[in-house]
């Protein structure tokens, strides 16, 4: 009987429910640089909504069960790739019940396929730490990489959305020439820190130091995702002093002991950087990201 | 060869034509392989062939046209010792995990062998598949696991539970990928989804040990048979999942389908499936980092409960005696499980969570003994909640209450209910290992007319290599 009655119930409520409007296309992207790039090339022709917030560890995002709803609704799912999302995302994948966004489907795009990638290892053990087979995967801090995932963007909504392609391609087109304007202007004002040294936590910003020619002279962590040892920091600290280093540079979600500690005994100045769109106030979108970044090396 | 041509074709499609050429005409000139394989042409060397082309009998030599020279770079990708077959690529995800433990409690081996666990029907204990069972050092289990998509419609998972001299297919199941209305199907050999830990593998749980009233009511395997899931994905703001199992219902702590022979009474084995479970699971998110989670969950299923041991497609060597709390019982049972998590996430690497589940059941039908037949009924219910606090990327620490709440077979009138209180201090220095001290204060286990207060301590650690996927929420 209470079998029946639930099966009666979930036939209720599969009637009551609105049959899906043709509406806008609904975009997820993982992170809110993403969010923010679909925004800049489809304006309000699409609702789009980011899983993770950009304050908050990139690797380690909460796979909580409200990411499935909007999974579930999504049309297109975009994806930072290159293993970032390999410790939360699969299991919500799996479990959204919307083969639309699977990996091979129309509505999923990986960005780092079209990304130049850095630190791409010969070959890859977990004794290396966490190291990501296919590179780097924070390559958002690129500003040569940014186009080129905008590209991949719009490519893929015209693909899902043919009638309003001929928009999206517009916007691309002005998104591109603000951009190329802005790392015009970004390339002068950080010329002056060409061969600066920094060292950072994480290799969160080794995108963003390799273009501007900002040394790394090493990180806190002693390999990547193992966090700082005692050994690693004292290290740190007499390389900071031995060369000279003049920025000590941790994301906003890692621990503050292990950077200011080496801020206190050495000469490297601590410095909190935004890694994504929304990672501090003022990095409202994917221009504002850069802006602060800069403002935050002083230049 | 002509096979070995077709095998080519897609690789020379990347070439250019007078590659293309060269190698037809390579091939059809019936070139050996060995040839093909003798100049070790690099990029680095090949200028130099193309700027000398006369001395040795290369492959080359035969050609003496410039812009073949210059194709040349490309040969080494028909390395002929690289099979043409391999497939490394579709490996599948493979991940081994160990889990053992080294630790003791206040009781020797031989006596904590033959304690019941509470609720239990059975009059011994199963040790198997159950953890740190001896003092000492436990070897609690080696888990292989494999998965992979099977094809564009369907993902296979498989876990495979090694100990030292056993081999069992833990799980193996597939779930599809992309059924249209917001359903999955989900079929094989699988933990159940009823309640919070039941889904769970052990390498998951945030204790050594599982909760009491889920080693009672569904043994140390958890309700784990061969099943098909339903479930159905709500398109709603908030997450609401509505599941229904079918299941073959040969869990031998509630339910079985056995037959026997029991003084003139014959009753034969039940044919499955005789099992069925309903899940209803949704969350709310209270705040950006503080998410309610809840399920109720219900089983509904036959009993046979035989005392005697091994039959019923149960290949374990369970120890089971002539001990037993009843002899053969025959019937229905039902489940029925509430749970609710707190969890709020405080930054990237701290947690606070609260995770509480109660499981009741109710047993009724007859218990057949010494010949006759008696009516049975049967009320148990029992709950655990845990606090667990990860207050560093490293560390975890947690409490867990065990209370057995409710037993109308209770077997020592006037004693306080069972219980058990546990405390750990967990250790993970990457997300692949883990060192877990627990401590056990047990006043479950009954032992002669008495319910004696058992300490344990272990240190149990968890390494996982390999490829081993993220778990779920």
């Amino acid at each position: 009987m209470f079998k029946l009655r639930l099966m009666m119930l979930a036939g209720l409520l599969l009637l009551a429910l609105p049959a899906p409007a043709q509406a806008k296309l609904k975009v997820v992207g993982t992170y809110p640089y993403i969010q923010d790039l679909v925004q800049q090339i489809a304006q309000d022709k699409v609702s789009v909504s980011s899983l993770a917030t950009g304050d908050w560890d990139p690797h380690f995002v909460v796979a909580k069960p409200s990411l499935l709803s909007r999974l579930n609704r999504a049309d297109l799912l975009i994806i930072n790739g290159a293993q970032l999302e390999i410790g939360w995302l699969p299991p919500l994948l799996r479990q959204a019940n919307n083969g639309r966004v699977q990996p091979g489907s129309a509505g999923f795009l990986d960005l780092s396929n079209v990304a130049d990638k850095i630190q791409v290892p010969d070959n890859v053990s977990r004794a290396m730490g966490d190291v990501h087979p296919q590179g780097n995967p924070h390559f958002v801090l690129s500003p040569a990489n940014v186009p080129k995932l905008a590209d991949a963007i719009a490519q893929q909504l015209c693909q899902l959305d043919k009638p309003q392609c001929k928009s999206y391609q517009q916007n691309l087109k002005s998104f591109r020439s603000r951009w190329q304007q802005a790392q015009a202007r970004w390339q002068q004002r950080m010329a002056p820190l060409k061969g600066a040294k920094v060292i950072e936590y994480h290799r969160l910003h080794d995108y963003f130091l390799a273009h501007y020619g900002l040394e790394l002279v090493g990180t806190l962590e002693p390999l990547p995702g193992i966090p700082p040892t005692p050994g690693q920091i004292q290290t740190m600290v007499q390389q900071a002093k031995a060369a000279n280093v003049r920025w000590n540079i941790r994301g906003v979600f890692q621990p503050m002991g292990p950077s200011e500690h080496l801020s206190r005994h050495s000469p490297a100045r601590l410095l909190t950087l935004p890694h994504d769109v929304g990672a501090v106030p003022e990095a409202k979108d994917i221009f504002a990201l850069y802006e602060t970044l800069l403002k935050r090396l002083g230049v | 060869m002509t096979i070995m041509m077709i095998m080519l074709m897609p690789i020379t499609k990347i070439m250019t034509t007078t590659t293309k050429l060269l190698l037809s005409g390579l091939l059809t000139l019936g070139c050996t392989l060995p040839a093909l394989a003798q100049p070790e042409v690099t990029s680095e060397a090949a200028p130099e062939i193309a700027a000398d082309p006369a001395p040795e009998a290369t492959p080359a030599e035969t050609f003496a046209d410039d812009a073949l020279m210059e194709a040349l770079p490309s040969l080494p990708l028909f390395n002929p010792f690289n099979s043409p077959f391999q497939q490394q690529n579709f490996v599948p995800d493979i991940s081994l995990i160990l889990d053992a433990s080294a630790g003791g409690r206040s009781l020797d081996n031989a006596a904590y062998g033959t304690l019941p666990v509470p609720l239990s029907l059975h009059g011994q204990p199963d040790l198997h598949h159950a953890m740190n069972t001896r003092n000492g050092f436990n070897f609690n289990y080696a888990e292989l696991t494999m998965s992979a998509p099977v094809d564009p419609y369907i993902d296979l998972f498989t876990t495979f539970h090694l100990s030292p001299y056993e081999f069992e297919i833990e799980e193996a199941y597939f779930n599809t990928r992309a059924l249209p209305w917001n359903l999955q199907l989900k079929s094989g050999k699988f933990l159940s989804h009823f309640g919070r830990i039941n889904p769970q593998h052990a390498h998951f749980w945030s204790f050594n040990d599982q909760p009491l009233i889920n080693q009672a009511f569904f043994g140390n395997h958890g309700l784990n048979e061969l099943s098909l899931r339903l479930n159905w994905l709500a398109p709603l703001d908030f997450y609401l999942d509505l599941g229904l199992e079918l299941l073959q219902g040969e869990n031998r702590a509630s339910f079985g389908t056995q037959g026997f022979t029991s003084g003139d009474y014959s009753l034969a084995e039940v044919n499955g499936p005789t099992l069925w479970v309903a899940t209803a699971k949704t969350s709310l998110d209270l705040d950006d980092n503080l998410v309610l989670l809840g399920g109720v969950s219900y089983a509904q299923g036959g009993l046979r409960f035989v005392a005697d041991a091994e039959a019923g497609g149960d290949l374990h060597v369970h120890q089971v005696t002539a001990a037993e709390a009843f002899e053969n019982l025959a019937g229905s049972s039902r489940i029925l499980g509430l749970d609710l998590s707190l969890r709020w996430f405080i930054d990237s690497y701290r947690e606070l969570s609260w995770q509480s589940e109660w499981l009741w059941r109710q047993l009724d039908g007859s218990h057949y003994h010494h010949g006759a037949r008696d009516p049975f009924s049967l009320n148990q219910s029992g709950l655990y909640s845990q606090l667990i606090w990860r207050f560093d990327q490293q560390w975890r620490t947690g409490l867990r209450a065990d209370l057995i709440t409710q037993d109308s077979l209770n077997t020592l009138p006037g004693a306080p209910l069972p219980g058990r209180g546990s405390a750990m201090l967990e250790y993970n220095p990457t997300e692949f290992t883990r060192f877990r001290l627990q401590y056990n204060l047990d006043y479950s286990r009954q032992l002669g007319p008495d319910r004696p207060l058992l300490h344990e301590v272990f240190l149990q650690f968890n390494l996982a290599m390999g490829a081993h996927g993220a778990h779920e929420f």
